[in-house]
């Protein structure tokens, strides 16, 4: 059985990991804060539009089946454009992977460890995605198929739990900040699905490469109804959020859980299910950069290179002075960062592939 | 020394550790991690188990035919 190659469930799971990561940290609070009580309506909205734009994706990844990005990149503009495309997609991975790592990092600082320098809590981090990185690429995704459904069954968990606080007016005005608010400023919102970067890369590494559209839609449909859980918890808890983004605001949602006399503080098993999900979306974006680097240098095995990103997303992690740096990237310059490389440049770069490949197609016919 | 960090993480090395081990070529957590037709958390009523679980790399792929209760067809027909 192939060691590299992803199943469906697999490849699902993986898309998945970028938005549940996202989720707990400041992702939730940024949404409500900017489309107050229309953001579950905004996130609607949006996910009819990435579910579009994934249909688009597929349907110029028709053309080139079993080819990622790179690949389509090598034959629209050479092997210089490749390396530029593919530096800048490992950048964009590592960049986020290290400064979300951090983010990650400086919540878990607030909650457990106030006296530990944050060094330490993100190398534990990087030391565990270099181990598992080290592994085949299988072992990777099979560990996020284990982990993440118990991540999605987590949220349901927290949103039944917390059923008996919800106060459903909360959700009035319907249109929060107004129309144009909520339906036109709101289409930046489209960044929250991360997850369609990976979608570029998964072809070549899928088991069944006919299920991409499959995969691609469904992972973009659960992706979208997990947002909406995530958000409707928060939303339906809380009257007024800002005061709460310091830590992760599901934590703060996981602390109205009462259970019973037994279950005291269930807030930490979530805290370790949020554990197993970070380490595992670090580990992705860390493969998935490697797999580029080694596409782009032609190298034999991705082992060695296991340690150097390793460093690398460190490296990142400990570049911002503070916390609030990094918020500020994740709400300021991340969506606009993902919208410009993710959506537009790529599916240009795609746009531009399918034309070449029909004239050529066309200029053969004229000769036959 | 690391405390639920380290134990959060400690888990998530020994899972990928154990996803990683296979024997005979069928992986240690094949049923759980490696969710095929019909072989994955949720299984289909035994009639309609057409493949045998794909983590066994077996010569032949199918185990029953398509249409396994026959009758219920010729039933139909009469």
């Amino acid at each position: 059985m192939s060691k590299t190659k992803l199943g469906t469930a697999e490849a699902i799971m993986i898309i998945l990991t970028v938005i549940v990561a996202r989720s707990i940290l400041s992702l939730p609070t940024d949404l409500l804060n900017a489309f107050k009580s229309s953001t579950i309506l905004n996130l609607i909205y949006v996910s009819i539009i990435a579910i579009l734009i994934v249909l688009l994706i597929c349907k110029l990844f028709k053309k080139f089946p079993g080819l990622d990005i790179i690949d389509i990149c090598e034959i629209t503009g050479g092997k210089v454009f490749k390396n530029i495309i593919g530096s800048v997609f490992i950048i964009y991975f590592l960049v986020s992977a290290g400064l979300m790592t951090r983010n990650f990092c400086e919540s878990i600082k607030i909650l457990y460890y106030p006296m530990t320098n944050v060094f330490f809590i993100i190398a534990l981090f990087i030391i565990a995605m270099c181990i598992v990185n080290r592994l085949n690429f299988s072992a990777t995704a099979k560990t996020t198929l284990i982990i993440i459904p118990i991540a999605l069954i987590s949220i349901l968990f927290l949103f039944f739990t917390n059923i008996n606080k919800f106060v459903p007016e909360r959700i009035f005005p319907i249109l929060g900040n107004g129309f144009f608010n909520t339906f036109i400023l709101g289409t930046t919102n489209i960044a929250s699905f991360g997850g369609i970067a990976y979608l570029y890369f998964l072809p070549p590494m899928l088991k069944e490469p006919k299920n991409f559209k499959k995969i691609a839609i469904i992972s973009i449909t659960l992706t979208a109804i997990f947002l909406i859980f995530t958000v409707a918890i928060l939303l339906f808890i809380f009257t007024f959020f800002t005061h709460v983004d310091e830590i992760s605001p599901l934590y703060t949602a996981a602390r109205y859980i009462e259970f019973g006399n037994f279950f005291q503080r269930l807030e930490s098993l979530f805290l370790l299910i949020w554990i197993l999900i970070f380490a595992c979306y670090i580990s992705i974006a860390c493969r998935f950069s490697m797999n580029i680097f080694q596409k782009l240098t032609n190298i034999e095995t991705t082992t060695p290179l296991a340690n150097i990103f390793g460093l690398l997303v460190l490296g990142i992690a400990l570049l911002p002075e503070n916390l609030a740096i990094v918020q500020d990237f994740g709400a300021k310059i991340y969506p606009y960062l993902m919208i410009s490389l993710v959506l537009i440049s790529s599916i240009a770069i795609l746009i531009f592939a399918n034309i070449i490949k029909r004239k050529k197609e066309n200029y053969l016919r004229k000769e036959t | 020394m690391a405390g639920f960090l380290g134990i959060g993480l400690g888990l998530f090395v020994y899972i990928a550790l154990l996803c990683s081990l296979d024997s005979f070529g069928v992986p240690f957590t094949s049923p759980l991690a490696n969710t095929s037709k019909g072989n994955g958390y949720l299984l289909p009523p035994i009639w309609k188990r057409e493949n045998r679980a794909s983590y066994m790399t077996t010569k032949r792929e199918k185990d029953q035919e398509k249409i396994s209760m026959k009758w219920k067809y010729h039933d139909k027909k009469r």
